[in-house]
């Protein structure tokens, strides 16, 4: 693993700051019990509004020099969002149908192309109206990404990942994350993403069947592997002066939190969800360090505001989970 | 004059501000660089967060925002900004953090026991009694359908004998039958099938025992368990997705936490078919005492597990000897030796000798 040291610019000050969730189970909990009896009574058409309340609930619980971060999307832009997303999987949904008709073969044929096109859009539109509507100290995050770049990559990592029955899997996920997270934005600052496909590949190879061997108990160390590799290969540039990522888990750490959130499941029947999530959520901030000599208060604004939440939607409909 | 730092939404700077609230507005002096500065915000032209109660930012679309600490100022602000506004249920969850919170889960917890407890019961039982009984018929049917059982025809038909000396009661037809199984049980389907096994059929010592077997199996089907109960089990599925699913959490466990439950209703079944069987009894004029000596002839049968009462779905047997000894005590009544049914449970007897 290759440690980038970056020394101090000269007359630029080293810094190391915060990233805290502060975030309590309790308040969770209501918010989630609340969400879930009005998304019961409107029969789920309160989704958009109650996902949009533990978004910002959960981005306000986390904190970077003790200054909190923002979620500005509304329960409103995500509904206009939602039914689009409806309306978009309807009409698929009929022409799947007619096909089905003419032919079962072309008719699932067409589904999984159509699913496998419509991926990258969403995952696109997704990340453009998320990172728009984040901001810290007001200053907005931003998605830079190309969408036929975006399209283009996709398709080709997923063609060469079905080609090779799965083996570029590890690829791909890497190549993907570089360029999305490349072109992520903090203001004026900019984040890259420099992983390589090998490396992650033998990670995964080696985690793979460790696990086997020792019979799922390697399976944290794994993780903890996955998620430095995840982190690590992070940077936040502004001008001329960056700051370096660097995980702090362990195998270990992640063996502990994952059976507490375990055992807090099993022994409260599923309703100690919120808190288990909470120290999730805590785990990933405190295991994540910064450091290097950029400064913050001198980021400024650059990104515009998005508010197309359709592919946000759709990538709830597909379960596609983004941070 | 309160302490707090802005940011312009142009950097992320903050710069250190004393902040003054008015009834309808903020204002707020800064000093950058030397160069000194105010700015007033409008109340309705503002929007608050709060961050689990101990920060506020306050932010506008052109201006940039505030974050503010201090606990003096935060309740300052709160007074005049939700005085003339109110805040909603979300709002209000952020501002007050635990004690909130664990209002709101209290409030609904009361909810969904009540729910659980008493509402879904009631609303079951009337679902239940909506349903006619041509659909207890059915769902019997379709029980024995399943169950691969070897009927006994000539027991069947000593049984049925044995059991038409007896008034039930009931508008229920009812089919009695004997299954050959090394099991010591007997069961009531709904609709109105009910099966001995001869292995216990051959541990019966008196006619009035199995009148009194057959008296309670009776009137499981008289009240309608196994249809309530399936009404019951399912509305309960219903409203635990309801409420778990929503939230995001989804444990098979609370199934099993269903089942135990689900076990005690069923005992509650057991006592009333218990009770409802001696009146039975009374009715016929059967020594009522033939319930006690069955459970005296079941407890002596050993079970391979001896589980403790909440687990088993049968009250204990000391538990039933001793209500139905009350229920004795407090109903007596004469009882008249019938030939007819000593009769028919000799005969019975002779196929299945102790």
């Amino acid at each position: 693993m290759q440690q980038v040291y970056t020394p101090p610019a000269p007359g630029g000050l080293f810094s190391s700051p915060r990233l805290k969730f502060i975030g309590n189970g309790g308040t969770y909990f209501g918010i989630l019990i609340v969400n879930a009896l009005l998304c019961a009574i409107t029969l789920g058409l309160y989704y958009p509004w109650a996902k949009a309340k533990k978004l910002n609930y959960l981005y306000q619980s986390t904190t970077l020099e003790d200054s909190s971060f923002t979620f500005s999307g509304t329960g409103n832009e995500m509904f206009k969002g939602f039914i689009k997303a409806i309306g978009l999987l309807i009409g698929f949904g009929i022409i799947i149908g007619i096909l089905m008709r003419v032919h079962v073969a072309l008719g699932i044929i067409a589904y999984l192309v159509g699913i496998t096109l419509l991926l990258p859009f969403v995952i696109h539109g997704a990340s453009r109206y998320r990172w728009s509507r984040t901001s810290w100290r007001g200053i907005r995050f931003g998605y830079r990404g190309d969408r036929s770049a975006f399209v283009a990559l996709f398709i080709k990592e997923f063609l060469l990942t079905v080609v090779t029955l799965g083996f570029y899997g590890s690829w791909m996920v890497i190549n993907l994350r570089n360029y999305i997270i490349s072109n992520i934005r903090f203001g004026s600052g900019e984040f890259k993403y420099k992983g390589d496909g090998w490396d992650f590949f033998v990670l995964n190879i080696k985690g793979y069947f460790l696990t086997i061997i020792t019979l799922g108990i390697y399976g944290f160390w794994w993780q903890a592997d996955v998620f430095r590799y995840y982190i690590d290969h992070m940077t936040l540039s502004q001008g001329d002066r960056s700051y370096t990522f660097r995980s702090t888990a362990t195998g270990g750490k992640f063996f502990g939190v994952i059976l507490l959130n375990m055992l807090i499941i099993i022994f409260t029947l599923g309703i100690g969800y919120a808190w288990a999530e909470v120290n999730m959520f805590k785990f990933i901030a405190e295991n994540i360090e910064i450091e290097g000599d950029v400064v913050l208060e001198q980021l400024s604004q650059t990104e515009e505001e998005y508010t197309n939440a359709m592919g946000e939607d759709l990538a709830d409909f597909l379960d596609l989970s983004i941070i | 004059m309160y302490p707090g730092k802005y940011f312009d939404n142009k950097t992320a700077a903050l710069t250190t501000v004393d902040i003054q609230f008015y009834q309808e507005y903020l204002e707020f002096r800064m000093n950058r660089n030397g160069v000194r500065s105010r700015l007033s915000w409008l109340y309705k032209e503002i929007n608050v967060q709060s961050v689990n109660g101990k920060q506020l930012r306050i932010s506008t679309a052109a201006e940039g925002g505030l974050e503010i600490d201090d606990p003096e100022c935060i309740s300052a602000f709160s007074k005049l900004y939700y005085a003339n506004r109110g805040y909603s249920v979300h709002e209000w969850l952020l501002r007050l953090g635990n004690k909130a919170v664990y209002t709101v889960a209290l409030v609904l917890l009361l909810i969904v026991g009540l729910c659980y407890f008493v509402v879904l019961p009631i609303l079951a039982d009337q679902v239940a009694q909506t349903l006619p009984r041509s659909f207890d018929k059915k769902l019997g049917e379709l029980a024995q359908s399943t169950l691969d059982e070897t009927t006994d025809t000539a027991g069947s038909k000593l049984l049925t004998a044995f059991a038409g000396k007896i008034n039930w009661e009931t508008p229920d037809t009812l089919t009695f039958s004997v299954k050959s199984s090394k099991i010591d049980n007997a069961y009531a389907l709904p609709g109105g099938y009910i099966v001995v096994y001869d292995a216990l059929l051959k541990k019966i010592k008196t006619k009035e025992e199995l009148a009194a077997l057959l008296a309670h199996e009776v009137s499981h089907v008289k009240f309608r368990h196994s249809t309530r109960k399936l009404c019951k089990d399912m509305s309960t599925t219903l409203l635990l997705d309801l409420f778990l699913g929503g939230m995001g959490a989804y444990s098979g466990l609370y199934k099993n936490a269903n089942t135990l439950h689900s076990l005690s209703y069923s005992r509650k079944y057991e006592k009333e078919a218990d009770l409802e069987g001696l009146t039975l009894l009374k009715d016929n004029k059967i020594d009522q005492h033939g319930m006690l000596h069955l459970m005296e002839t079941l407890s002596s049968i050993k079970q391979p597990v001896n589980m403790p009462t909440f687990l088993s779905s049968h009250p204990l047997t000391k538990n039933r000897i001793k209500y139905v000894d009350r229920q004795i005590k407090k109903h007596p009544a004469p009882a008249v030796q019938n030939e007819d049914l000593e009769k028919a449970f000799r005969k019975l007897k002779e196929l299945y000798p102790s």
